[in-house]
């Protein structure tokens, strides 16, 4: 039985998947279902020890901002919602490289190593029904990277090299749904000292998404603004459509855009100088709708390509890397 | 990638139905109708290279690269195969990253 290797981000808006079968995105939503609940061809309906779960149902319900990613059943589901999708026959068997923010990533950090062995299946298969199919899956191996930092790995061979020629200092702004991560290399090293260089903050794109729709229901009290999703789209298009044409919120938009920014801005540079620095390079969903914002403060920060993906697939390119590889397939079957 | 663009749909004008209706009557069927299609395309002149354009992005995409290696996997009977990234990691940069992950 061979090994595949996926990298998998649960984040709290969207779980981010990338495989040698390339990106996978899903809500990040997970419900625990009645066990007569049966497959309707919707919503996928994942069996997973004697429980039944609905994943991905519920763009009207806002993100469960207290859900700790480390230690619940909902992470567990998401992923195996994800393996499963992947398996090609009955049976897979997984490496897996997941992410953690920055400020949980310290290698002696316990949280991380316990979400490692709470993704493990302990060297077991174990039997995971999707719509009603069945499948064996075992995690051979967890392993975690620290967001932000690993996406500098993603940028151009010959742009790192430059970096560590001219000693330059890069900062990677990653804005995912509730957390912003900030990591910083200084030719071509990652900071880690001192410690707060390991900075994560709970400033996402749904706390101000959340701020945009009080906004909202404040002018419009009639109406209803209840999916983030929409919230977003209103948000990036500067308009919603009514019944006769459409209402330009664009002053709102601007107002709460701004305000945000300078709020990140404002913290991250109590550690960081991005004035100062060489590159400013954002990743993450939460930037795709911000960086015209950033852009009005740092005119030369650049969004990074495919930015909601940055995280996942750097850290899927870096694991299959053969000088990573190698290190780490050694003790698995 | 299941579940991803798995329903795909393709509309047709009348002019272009017209002409797929009529490709599907073809004697010789619709596939070899496209195949003489895609190699009158292939062996046409410079002018006529649509199809070779796109085959040409396509052999250079992370997609059919994927395939690649999924049929050398297959070759390689199970074993685990790993690609080669698209950016190239320095040994420096290897260590740097050997240390930064939490599992090992």
């Amino acid at each position: 039985m061979d090994l595949q290797i996926v990298s998998f981000d649960p984040g709290f808006y969207f779980s981010k998947g990338y495989s040698s079968h390339g990106k996978y995105i899903c809500l990040a939503r997970v419900k625990e279902v009645s066990n007569l609940e049966e497959p309707d061809g919707g919503i996928s309906l994942i069996e997973f020890q004697d429980k039944k779960y609905r994943v991905g149902d519920g763009l009207n319900v806002p993100p469960e901002m207290n859900h700790d990613k480390t230690q619940t059943i909902k992470t567990k589901i998401e992923m195996m919602n994800f393996l499963h999708q992947i398996c090609e026959g009955e049976k897979g068997k997984f490496l897996v490289v997941t992410g953690t923010p920055l400020s949980k990533s310290h290698a002696e950090s316990n949280l991380t190593q316990k979400l490692l062995d709470y993704l493990s299946t302990d060297g077991r298969y174990l039997e995971v029904v999707r719509d009603g199919i069945k499948k064996h899956i075992m995690v051979e191996k967890v392993i975690s990277m620290p967001q932000a930092m690993i996406s500098y790995y993603s940028l151009p061979a010959v742009d790192r090299e430059r970096y560590q020629r001219m000693n330059s200092t890069v900062l990677i702004w990653d804005l995912g749904g509730h957390t912003f991560d900030v990591a910083e290399f200084r030719g071509g090293i990652p900071q880690k000292e001192p410690e707060t260089k390991l900075y994560t903050r709970n400033l996402g794109i749904i706390p101000m998404l959340i701020t945009f729709r009080k906004k909202l229901d404040s002018k419009y009290p009639t109406l209803d603004f209840s999916s983030t999703e929409e919230l977003r789209k209103i948000f990036e298009q500067g308009f919603f459509p009514t019944r006769s044409e459409t209402e330009d919120i664009t002053q709102i938009a601007t107002v709460v855009g701004r305000e945000h920014v300078r709020e990140l801005v404002q913290d991250m540079e109590n550690v960081f100088s991005p004035a100062t620095a060489d590159e400013n390079y954002l990743c993450g969903g939460g930037f795709i709708t911000l960086e015209p914002y950033v852009r009005e403060t740092f005119p030369r920060c650049r969004l990074m390509d495919d930015a909601q993906f940055t995280n996942v697939k750097s850290m899927y390119d870096t694991v299959v890397n053969q000088a990573i590889f190698s290190k780490l397939v050694a003790g698995c079957a | 990638m299941p579940g991803a663009n798995a329903k795909k749909s393709v509309y047709f004008n009348k002019g272009e139905e017209y002409l797929k209706n009529w490709a599907e009557s073809r004697p010789e069927g619709y596939s070899v109708y496209i195949k003489r299609l895609i190699i009158h395309d292939l062996e046409g002149d410079q002018e006529n290279n649509v199809l070779k354009d796109v085959l040409k992005d396509y052999f250079g995409s992370q997609e059919y690269r994927d395939i690649l290696i999924n049929i050398v996997h297959t070759i390689l009977d199970g074993k685990t195969f790993v690609r080669n990234i698209r950016e190239p990691i320095s040994d420096e940069e290897a260590t740097d990253i050997l240390g930064l992950i939490t599992g090992i």
